[in-house]
Order: structure tokens, then sequence, then C-alpha cells
């Protein structure tokens, strides 16, 4: 080849790859200076404790931060609408699905039902069409940090990374601690977006390309407090794939109350709070001297076979006016049930492998997730121990719907117990434990288990698991091929049909 | 045509076994993952009758894969691979030459709960060094056994055992392409023809590979293990008058790899900040009969490995030994020696560095290599 033609080809290649380097569309900045951190729109309560709300889920352009983009969203805003609810409260969401692929809802961390239309993650919302959801809260549901978000297998990851998700806030966190009455609560609602050239939501999700990682769909707000103020932060992490390792810099520490909707047992600080895709962590945040202090996202690294995203600043802590006295936690920290010190009814383990042979390829015990059939079935009452281990060069999000857990080891030791949470991390070849209780009547029916980075979901790494009473555990376990006791779409009326009663009797599930 | 029989009765076995739930809404869609390398490569060769060359070599290798997905388990892959058609010869220096464009996969492929088959062309799964070793050329040294493009048919199983762990056999047939889908483009090149001959190239869906991965052991979880047999059934070759002594080519493998990883920097912190370190052996070795269909022709590869991760770094050592046994009675022992450094820049750019020395036929060279690596999707 002659060599003129070389150079040009070598420029060509060199173009392409300069713009594969930028990787990021350079679109119309509507914004450009550090705003105010906005509340997230909200709906809340009426006097009976009801919540309704309707999630209008469309294409549309909005502001990704500070540039404009066209992507999913609810109700017009890539800052999706907070949902507010109390134990004992109900959420009456109507789905309007306006856009023109299947989509779903799933309230995640919910220890409500998953049958009809309650936290179904196996009943879809076709195209243009609505969704109706109830979902009710037990009068003992723990208050906390909660959020909903598309739940369509195959789908999942594109639509949360767009924006069909957003934050729940169950109120009555504070209820045990009365000397914190008062203190300012912010919802800090954490996500990435992925830049893309075309100024459309990336139809493929690199989970290490160039984004913009926002808080409340703002790049970089201020946040403003009063020297010696207690605020309450509740950080939540609904970003399709991504950690976030969050610190106030200059060494401010905070203080965590609760973590994933469970308020912890004992007194935990620190420095930094590392949140993984789908965990919340409500923190205490006393203002510091006046200033301005950088809150930061660490670069994130999942292991040699996983993703690296680079720092980010994510927000401003402006602190300014007067001194106000500071609020501390006084009262004693409310007690929950230490698992690791009784005998459990079951164990089981679950390789999280990445596939050897295929990169969209995520397997539990060596199958991708298939939607017509059940793999565990667990007897409820019970309190099972599972041990996930990891035999992959990246970390996987262990998560299950509708139940909290406690974890007991990690690589096989010891963790001291300070509360539940519904999602932990399984290190890159390590392993985790985890005792999990099935002891909720709410929870009978049928759910999953899975990874919560959504690319690893989407690939297969998901399994279904039904919860029944002990009386119809063989023939469920016989169902599970067909789908399980609770029928393909979850429902009481093919429970009641698979065990033989009369589906216009009262419902036997709460007995 | 009874193996053609045999390939349509086993993958439609497994379509029915487990026919995937077809989603709507979101397919078909489309979707395309690529990489783009930028390679430079410098060989110095020391000539068996004295004095020495050195050649370079500076190319791209740009590979793309195009999906058409009919559902979330099914779609159609479409390959390509720009890079050198050829490698240069000693002493050569080359800049942006030779390149063409190959056709690399062309396939239906179906993933299922626990099987996965692909039917079209395709890359055969047999061995693991062309993977699993770090470095530049051990790919290359290790051809023999790492066939890509061929036409056929891959189906594999995954068995699961709380005890066991995961079993996965996998059976593959296939023969070497010589249609239109087997050319170089962008550039004149010669595409392989049936009367070429060699290994596989009959025409017909007579050769085979085997392999069985046994991966999640629960007492040993991060060892992978692999065995595998192969064999590519000999064509005539009939461009020759006297072609040499032919039969059909085995090759017999196994491969272990373990995952050491330094446990206080698998917790998360470690993690997420770049600190986890791991330290991972390999070791493959396969034994081939009548290598290239050339009866007589046997050879031993044992290629050995160990690689450093350390955050976003990594160093790994290479050795692959090649014995051959010559049909004079003379042994020949060649081998690579590969030492690299990878670094990954982002999560999508990556800079490679080895260094290694070779001996093949007879001629020892040092070979000094660079890597840059975008990769992406859309």
């Amino acid at each position: 080849m002659p060599r003129a033609s070389s150079v040009r080809l070598l420029a060509r290649c060199a173009s392409v790859v300069a713009l594969a380097l930028c990787g990021c569309a350079t679109q119309p900045t509507t914004e450009t200076a550090s705003q105010p951190l906005r509340q997230n729109p909200e709906f809340t309560y009426d006097a009976s404790g009801v919540t309704h709300a309707t999630l209008s889920a469309a294409e549309q352009q909005v502001n990704v931060g500070n540039e404009r983009y066209v992507s999913l969203v609810f109700n017009g805003d890539y800052d999706s609408p907070l949902i507010r609810t109390r134990p004992g409260g109900t959420m009456a969401i109507r789905l309007d699905n306006r856009m023109d692929e299947i989509t779903n809802l799933h309230f995640h961390g919910m220890q409500v039902s998953p049958l009809d239309q309650g936290d179904n993650i196996f009943r879809m919302t076709q195209p243009h069409q609505v969704g109706e959801y109830n979902v009710k809260l037990p009068p003992e549901h723990s208050p906390g940090a909660y959020w909903y978000h598309s739940h369509f297998h195959g789908g999942s990851q594109r639509q949360v990374s767009a924006g069909i998700a957003g934050p729940i806030l169950v109120d009555g966190m504070l209820d045990p601690f009365p000397e914190l009455k008062g203190i300012k609560e912010q919802v800090l609602v954490l996500r990435n977006f992925q830049k893309t050239l075309t100024g459309k939501v990336a139809s493929e999700i690199i989970t290490s390309a160039p984004s913009i990682r926002t808080i409340n769909g703002q790049q970089v707000p201020i946040i403003d407090i009063k020297p010696g103020e207690t605020q309450l932060w509740h950080f939540i992490n609904i970003a399709a794939n991504q950690y976030f390792r969050i610190r106030i810099k200059d060494g401010h520490s905070m203080q965590v109350l609760s973590r994933d909707g469970n308020t912890v047992t004992r007194r935990v600080d620190t420095d930094q709070v590392l949140i993984g895709p789908s965990a919340r962590f409500s923190v205490l945040v006393v203002g510091p001297p006046a200033g301005t202090y950088e809150i930061e996202a660490g670069a994130g690294n999942t292991g040699p076979a996983g993703d690296q995203y680079p720092a980010a600043k994510l927000a401003v802590l402006r602190s300014s006016g007067a001194q106000v006295a500071t609020k501390q936690i006084t009262s004693a920290y409310p007690t929950a049930e230490d698992f690791s010190k009784i005998a459990v009814n079951k164990t089981r383990q679950f390789a999280f492998q990445d596939s050897a042979t295929d990169s969209n390829a995520f397997l539990i015990n060596g199958t991708r997730f298939e939607l017509d059939r059940v793999n565990t079935t667990v007897k409820l009452g019970d309190v099972e121990e599972w041990r996930l281990f990891n035999p992959s060069q990246e970390l996987h999000q262990f998560h299950i719907h509708q139940v909290d857990f406690q974890v007991t080891e990690i690589n096989g030791k010891r963790v001291e117990f300070s509360g539940y949470r519904d999602n932990v991390f399984i290190p890159a070849t390590g392993s985790i434990t985890v005792r999990i209780p099935f002891r909720d009547p709410v929870i009978l029916g049928k759910f999953v288990y899975h990874c919560h980075i959504l690319e690893h979901e989407d690939g297969g790494m998901m399994q279904a698991i039904q919860v029944v009473k002990p009386q119809d555990y063989e023939q469920a376990v016989k169902l599970e091929p067909l789908g399980g006791l609770y029928g393909e779409n979850n429902q009481l009326c093919s429970y009641l049909r698979n065990t033989g009663q009369d589906p216009k009797a009262s419902s036997p599930l709460i007995k | 045509m009874y193996n053609y029989r045999l390939a349509v009765l086993l993958m439609g076995s497994v379509y029915a076994l487990e026919s995937p739930l077809a989603d709507d809404g979101q397919y078909p869609n489309v979707g395309m993952d690529y990489d783009a390398t930028f390679q430079y490569d410098h060989v110095h060769s020391d000539s068996p009758q004295g004095g020495n060359r050195n050649s370079t070599d500076a190319y791209p290798d740009i590979n793309a894969t195009f999906y058409y997905r009919f559902s979330h388990d099914q779609q159609i892959q479409f390959s390509t691979e720009i890079n050198p058609i050829d490698g240069p010869e000693p002493g050569q220096k080359r800049f942006f030459e030779d390149v063409g464009l190959v056709i690399n996969d062309l396939n239906y492929y179906q993933n299922n709960a626990n099987s996965a088959f692909s039917v079209g062309k395709y890359h055969v799964p047999f061995g693991r060094a062309q993977d699993q070793a770090p470095g530049l050329y051990t790919e290359d040294f290790v051809s023999t056994y790492d066939l890509d493009g061929m036409l056929g048919g891959t189906v594999a199983y995954r068995f699961f055992d709380q005890q066991w762990g995961m079993i996965e056999p996998n059976l593959s047939l296939y023969t070497a392409d010589n249609s239109f889908l087997g050319r170089p483009y962008l550039r004149h090149g010669e595409k392989l023809r049936r009367s070429d001959g060699g290994p596989s190239n009959t025409g017909k869906l007579d050769s085979y590979a085997v392999t069985v991965n046994w991966l999640a052991i629960p007492a040993v979880p991060y060892l992978e293990l692999q065995a595998g047999f192969m064999s590519n059934k000999q064509a005539e070759d009939e461009t020759q008058a006297n072609p040499p002594g032919e039969d059909d080519e085995t090759i017999k493998i196994a491969s272990a790899r373990y995952i050491w990883a330094y446990e206080p920097s698998t917790d998360l912190e470690p993690t997420l900040a770049g600190r986890y370190f791991d330290i991972v052996p390999f070791i493959e070795f396969a034994d081939v009969d009548n290598e290239d269909g050339i009866k007589g022709n046997d050879t031993r590869y044992l290629t050995t490995s160990l690689t450093f991760d350390f955050g976003d770094w990594s160093l790994g050592a290479t050795r692959t030994d090649k014995h051959r046994q010559s049909t004079a009675g003379a042994d020949h022992q060649d081998y690579l020696n590969e030492l690299s450094l990878t670094y990954n820049i982002t999560g999508q750019l990556k800079l490679g560095l080895s260094a290694g020395t070779q001996k093949e036929d007879g001629q020892m060279s040092e070979l000094v290599g660079l890597a840059l690596t975008y990769s992406g999707g859309y």
C-alpha cells in the first residue's frame, strides 16, 4: 500500500478513535453553574394512609444534569417523583406506559406481598397500556429509604439507566429518636447516565463509558447546611450498575442511621459510604465550620473482569449562617433479632458466575433466568442460611425481593451484627454468607433473587423463589418446572387452583 | 449428508427442550460491540545462516460484532475483523499494509437456561491458552487448535450439582470455510479452496471437537478445568502432484486455571479503590497427532502462565513449549516466552506491552509489542 494512503488510513482511524474516546455529545448546556439541591417532586399519602400516584413513562427530551438528552423518564422529568408512604399505608400506583416497550415496577426492599397487584415483577405492562399497583405495607413495615424501578427482564438495565426508577420514603425513621425531631431530611437520589453521540439514551449500556453522575437529576448541586446543624441524608443509589463510594472531603465523618431501610442496631460511624447498586444509606451529617466542602464519588473498579469508572465531584456542601446546636442520638437503638445465634432450617449455596463462553451471559448455579420456572422453594417460617460464592473476577451484588437478611460472614469470617440489609456485594473470587428469615406471611408468593448489577441480571443472573405454607411444600416443589404453585403470573387464584382450593373462598394465605 | 441431519436434529432437540418465551415491545432490535486496537510489533530475528533481521509492523486490529436480536435469548451475530491478512516477511517494515477484512462469525446463536448453541460460521470453543494466557503473541503460537470461522454448529449444556459444581460438555461439528465468507475483503487475497486440502477442509461436517468444562466447584470454587478432544478430518491437497503423507489431525487437551486472591483486597472498599490483587496460574497441555494433517507430524504444546492482577494493572508471564517429534527421529523444541504488562487507562481504553523471545523452526527471535485498545458498544 502506498505510504500516502497508509497515512490517510491512519488519520481516518485516529479520527474514529478520537471520536470514540470523546464518547460524549456536546449537547446544548441548559445550566452551567451549581444550583441549590432541588427537592424531588413528591406524591404523599392522604389521611387514610393511601398514596395515589400516576407514573407516566415516556420517551422524551429532558435535562440530564446540565445536558439535554432524549431518554425514558417518568412524568416528563429525569428527576423521578418521590413516593412517600408510611407503615400500614398503601401505595396506589397507576403505571401509564406511553413507551413503545414493555415495562413494569418493582418496589425495591419493601416487605410487601409479591402477588397480584402487589410487588409482582412477573406482571408486565404492555406498550401504551396502564398497569395498576396496590401495594399495602404491613403496620410493622420498617421505615426508611426504598425505591421503585423497572424489573422488565432483558430491558431493566437500559430502562433504569434511562430514568424508569425513583425514590420511596417510608416515614417514621426518626420515631425511635425523639431527640432528632425536626432535623432536616434530604433525599439524595444517585444516578449515572451514559453519554452518547446521538443525544439519545444508549441502546447498549457500557458501564465504564463516560457518564453524567447526578443527585436528584442535578450535576454538582449545592447542599446547604448550618454549622453544627444535624441533617439526615438519604442516599439512594438507583443507578443500573454503578457503585458509589461517597465521602465529604476534608475528613468529615457521617453516622449511619439506616441501611436499605433498616435502622442499625448500634452506632456506626464512617468517613465514606460504599453504596452498591440498589443500596440505600441514611446518614446523619453535622454541618462543618462555615465554608464549602466537596462531596466526591471515588473512582470505581469492580475487579479485573469488571468495570472501571473515574472519580467525580458529586455535590458541594455549603456550610453558612450562625452556629446551631448539634442534635445527637441519645436514645437506645432499636433491637433486632441476631439470626447468627439461632439454628437454621436449611442451608443452600449459590454460585454467581460469569459465563466462560459468552460475555453477555451471567449464571447462578450454571443457569440463566427462565421466566416460567421456579428454582427454589422455601417453607414459610423457615430461616435459611445461604452461602453465595463468586468464582468470577468481578463483583456481584446480591439482592432478594420481599425479605431482608443478615450478613453473617464475608469470606468465611464472622461479621458483627448491626442490622439487616436487602442487598450486599459478593467479593470477586470470594464468598458471603447470609441468613434469611422467611417468616412474614405477607411474603407468600413467588419472587426473585438476583445480581443487582442490572447488566448481569438482564444477562440471566437471576432465579425465581416461591415461599409456600409448609403443608403445600411437596406440591410446590413438583410444580417448580411449570412456574410453581403461584402460576406464571404469580396470582392468588393460581395458588388456590394449584392447591385444590375454591378460588371463591377467602384467602388462605394469611391463616 | 448424515452429519448435517445429525446437527439439525441435535440443535432442534435443544431448541424444543428449552424454547424461550418470545418478547415483544423491545425486540427485534440491533446492537454492536467493537474493539479497535492499534498494534506495533518489532521482531529481531537471528538467521540460522548468520546475520539478523529486524522487521516492524504497525497495524490496526478492529473487531466489530453486530447483533440482530429476535428476543432476549436469540440472535444472529455477525462479526468482522480488520487487520493484516498475513504477517510480515522477515526484515520487512510495514505501516498499515496488507490490511483486509475477514468475517469471523455469521451465525444464529441461542442461549437458554441451561444450554447454548450456534449454527453457521463460528469459533470452535476448544482450548483456553489463546484467551487466558497473558501477552500479545501466545494466541498465534497455539493457533493449531484455535479454530476461527468454521462452518457448522456447536452446542453446550450446563449441568449443576451442589457438590460437584458446574459441568459443561460442549460438542462442535464443523468444516473449514472455503465459501465466499472465507475470503478476505478490502484487499486482494486468496481464499481457501477445496482443492487446497488440509485439516477439516473436506466440505463435509466430519470434523468435530468435544470439550468438558468443570467450573464453580464448591470445594475449590476458583479452580477451572477443561479437557477436550478434537478430530480434524484431512482433505487431500490436490494442488500438489506428490502431497506429503496425510492423515487426520487429532488433538487431546487439558487445562487448569486457578484464581488466588489476596483475601483482604477482596473486601468492597479495596476492590472499588483499585487495590484488588490476585495471582492466576494457568497450565494447558495439548497433544497433537498429525499436525496440519501431515502424517507423523506429532507435536505437544505446553503453555504455562502466571498473571498478577492489581487494580488497573496486570502483569503476566507466559511460556509455551512446542515439542515436535520429527519423522527422521530428531526432535525439535520450539518455544515462546512472553512478559507482558497491561494498564487500564479507563474502563474502555487499555495499553498492553509485551516483550519476549521465540524459537520457531530453529529460528530465534526477540519480540517487542505495544497495543492500544479501545472497546465499546452501540
